[in-house]
């Protein structure tokens, strides 16, 4: 018995080793994607640990005196930081296109300069990336002390004891200590300095596996929020009450639904990636009976009649894409029943966007279809490039937590393009056209129809070269 | 107005009757030759077999006949059109019976026909005459709303076979359209291709089998390495020499005389000789024991 099962795993061996396709999954993709995962959670693969997770923020100065330059090449100075001076920042978190902005206003350095308390500086933050979000307010919070403290002490003292919730009465004997204590404060900024270095590097680090989710956990925020407000039980802590204290407003940029029900970030990229991820997957391998058609004849019966000719194509095209059109409509009904997403308030944007994506998905399905040469050649193939796609295209993870080089590399794939179209309309709630307070998803909609047209092409080009005269 | 000379009048009316007309035709595979100079003509009305062993070039010339492959070099006219660049007028008026059982399983056999019917251009009520007579023609009326996917054998080559004859086409192509069906559905399909051939369609058809092309062709085309040995009718190519040497020759005796005794006086005056009864092949014997009922029955699929 025993030599019969030997026998058997003799046979079993040498039928897996002549398989490339089973060898593909068995040894090459666990490689890959091992591979990709690493590098986006910041390991040193390429060079992507140390260049990894720069985050976007964008500085408008209207102050434009020498004390606001001087914060602005301090802000410059922050490694962590990829900052870009210019105007309009609010609009720029809104589409979601910095993780934040700093407003510095008019008035700013005069203030700093005559010793008095300057304005607040505004800064914008977008919800959806809540794990940027925390790392820039560590990496601002002690560049913002420096830069201002020097004007803040009487105001951050009033602040202090206004938190605090002390009686009026003794308000002013605090004040007092506390002023006499400003140099302990600076030692403890200091401190906070020092650790906020070292949250944001473990921040950074975290951020891969807590995106893993899509979510960056659940940010349910509420409409442009004040991140100094108070809690449910009405207390505000330290830690979060710091930005206000160096004069810094944080507002979360969520924008409101109008049916005024909460917002999930999660909720929103996770379907996002859904209509991306699984209807490629779909697509490619509904593509597929092409190859089937033609192992089995059938296909042959069909280029013998007199009126397929190309239509073949075209019809796998149209089947294709009305196959797509019914996923992603049963994928947002069950988004929006279940999880809230706000499918109906952009019907039309999210119209325009399912017809352009199943359009290209369709054609890159086609395009696998009549490059490969048998249905098992074309799974793995399509198996691994989809895969790939989706990491660096950012349906697994944001792309703005990946290493630089992976999110550039992510715009090659149609899965960035249409991440963007999705997300940007159903997070950020984009139409297709730009407003004035929001930008449009037409540039992501237009890469995705060219592509789609590009790749659809070469797909009738392979399937003339390949099945017509083959 | 000059009179046309007769032998130009007996050329062109030669070549009018041709339905296929091959000269020189070459296809290499890359390094691999297929079909190397073939010459051949088919002509109206004629029921031609295309025989040859595996690998002769009998499939590789079919589908260049029938629009599906370009030859790399010679001449090719099917029905007067040139298969490489008249091939949607072409198909109208051809039908292929492909090797493959070239099918939907996943769709009903009233769904096949009516799919391929209205690819080949059919529409309304003549469509839906069409598709009942491919039913009536296969057997399958009472399976019509089945899947092909639990049809028998037999079934499926009788589906495959009218799908390609919707469009009544004046010139058939079948590529060894009985292959793995019982004698019964076999016997079922020379019928509809004699019928097919009765009502004046032009036959091309390739087989292994001699007994097939015995049955349904009136001549035959013996191919070998992408090249035509021989060509002629049954009777024609029995008496090739070639042939005659490589058979031997028969002595006919009187009905009722002892072949044994004169096989002896044969072998006593120094010449080779053996008796051979003509026995009916195993085919004929299965046909006659079994009878010629189809066995569609046995093979139904509970619902």
């Amino acid at each position: 018995m025993i030599q019969t099962a030997l026998t058997l795993l003799r046979k079993d061996l040498r039928l897996f080793a002549r398989d490339r396709t089973a060898l593909f999954f068995l040894l090459v993709l666990p490689i890959g994607l091992g591979a990709i995962m690493g590098t986006a959670m910041g390991g040193g693969m390429m060079g992507g640990g140390s260049k990894a997770r720069k985050i976007a923020i964008a500085v408008e100065d209207l102050d434009r005196t020498p004390r606001s330059q001087e914060l602005v090449e301090a802000v410059r100075s922050i490694k962590e930081l990829r900052v870009e001076v210019t105007a309009d920042v609010r609009r720029l978190v809104a589409d979601g296109d910095r993780a934040g902005g700093l407003v510095i206003p008019a008035g700013y350095g005069e203030a700093l300069s005559s010793g008095g308390a300057p304005p607040d500086l505004v800064l914008y933050r977008d919800p959806a990336k809540q794990i940027a979000s925390q790392v820039m307010v560590f990496q601002l919070s002690p560049v913002l002390f420096q830069q201002t403290a020097k004007g803040l002490g009487s105001r951050m003292m009033g602040r202090v004891t206004e938190l605090m919730d002390l009686p009026e009465a003794s308000r002013g004997a605090i004040t007092e200590e506390l002023m006499g204590s400003y140099l302990r404060v600076e030692d403890i900024m200091e401190g906070v300095e020092a650790a906020a270095a070292e949250d944001a590097a473990e921040a950074g680090t975290e951020a891969g596996t807590e995106a893993g989710t899509q979510a960056e956990r659940d940010d349910d925020a509420p409409p442009v929020t004040s991140a100094t407000e108070p809690d449910a039980t009405g207390e505000v802590g330290i830690m979060e009450a710091l930005p206000g204290l160096m004069g810094l407003q944080i507002e979360d940029l969520s924008p409101p639904r109008a049916d005024g029900l909460p917002r999930s970030a999660g909720a929103s990229h996770a379907f996002s990636a859904m209509a991306v991820m699984m209807l490629l997957f779909n697509l490619v391998a509904f593509a597929g009976t092409l190859l089937e058609e033609r192992a089995e004849g059938t296909l042959d019966r069909l280029r013998l009649t007199p009126q397929a000719g190309r239509a073949v194509l075209l019809g796998k095209l149209l089947v294709t894409m009305l196959l797509a059109i019914v996923q992603l409509v049963v994928l947002f009904t069950f988004g929006a029943l279940a999880f809230k997403v706000p499918v109906l308030e952009h019907l039309p944007a999210l119209a325009a966007a399912s017809l352009t994506w199943a359009f290209a998905a369709s054609a890159l399905g086609l395009l696998f279809a009549t490059a490969c040469r048998t249905r098992k050649q074309m799974e793995g193939l399509s198996t691994l490039v989809i895969l790939v796609m989706s990491a660096v295209g950012g349906a697994w993870f944001p792309r703005e937590i990946l290493p630089e080089w992976f999110q550039t590399a992510g715009l090659v794939t149609p899965v960035a393009w249409a991440m963007d179209a999705f997300h940007g309309i159903l997070w950020y709630g984009k139409g297709v056209l730009s407003t004035p307070e929001l930008g449009g998803v037409m540039v992501p909609l237009v890469v995705l129809g060219s592509g789609g047209a590009v790749m659809l092409a070469a797909a009738f080009a392979l399937y003339q070269r390949r099945f017509e005269s083959a | 107005m000059q009179p046309i000379p007769a032998q130009v009048r007996d050329a062109e009316a030669e070549a009018s009757s041709h339905v296929i007309e091959v000269r020189g035709l070459q296809k290499t595979f890359g390094d691999v030759p297929a079909v190397q100079g073939l010459d051949l003509v088919v002509h109206q009305g004629e029921s031609l077999g295309l025989l040859g062993p595996n690998g002769a070039g009998k499939t590789t010339t079919l589908r260049i006949l029938s629009t599906l492959l370009t030859a790399d070099a010679g001449t090719v006219r099917v029905l007067g059109l040139d298969p490489a660049k008249d091939g949607p007028a072409l198909r109208t008026r051809i039908g292929v019976v492909p090797q493959d059982i070239a099918l939907y399983h996943g769709l009903r056999a009233e769904e096949n026909l009516s799919l391929f019917g209205e690819l080949s251009g059919l529409r309304g009520a003549r469509l839906q005459e069409r598709v009942e007579w491919g039913l009536e023609t296969a057997g399958l009326v009472e399976r019509r709303r089945s899947l092909v996917s639990e049809f028998s054998g037999g079934m499926k080559r009788r589906l495959n076979l009218v799908a390609a004859l919707l469009h009544e086409p004046e010139l058939v192509f079948l590529d060894e359209p009985t292959a793995g069906v019982d004698p019964q559905s076999r016997n079922h399909l020379f019928e509809q291709v004699e019928a097919i051939h009765r009502g004046g369609a032009t036959l091309v058809y390739t087989t292994h089998a001699m007994g097939e092309v015995e049955r349904l062709c009136d001549r035959i085309v013996i191919m070998d390495r992408g090249r035509c040995l021989a060509q002629g009718s049954l009777e024609g190519l029995r008496d090739l020499e070639e042939v005659r040497a490589g058979l031997g020759s028969g002595l006919q005796v009187e009905p009722g005389a002892d072949l044994e005794r004169a096989a002896a006086i044969l072998r006593e005056h120094g010449v080779g000789a053996e008796v051979r009864g003509a026995a009916p092949d195993l085919e004929s014997i299965f046909l006659a024991l079994t009878g010629r009922a189809l066995r569609d029955e046995s093979q139904e699929v509970p619902s």
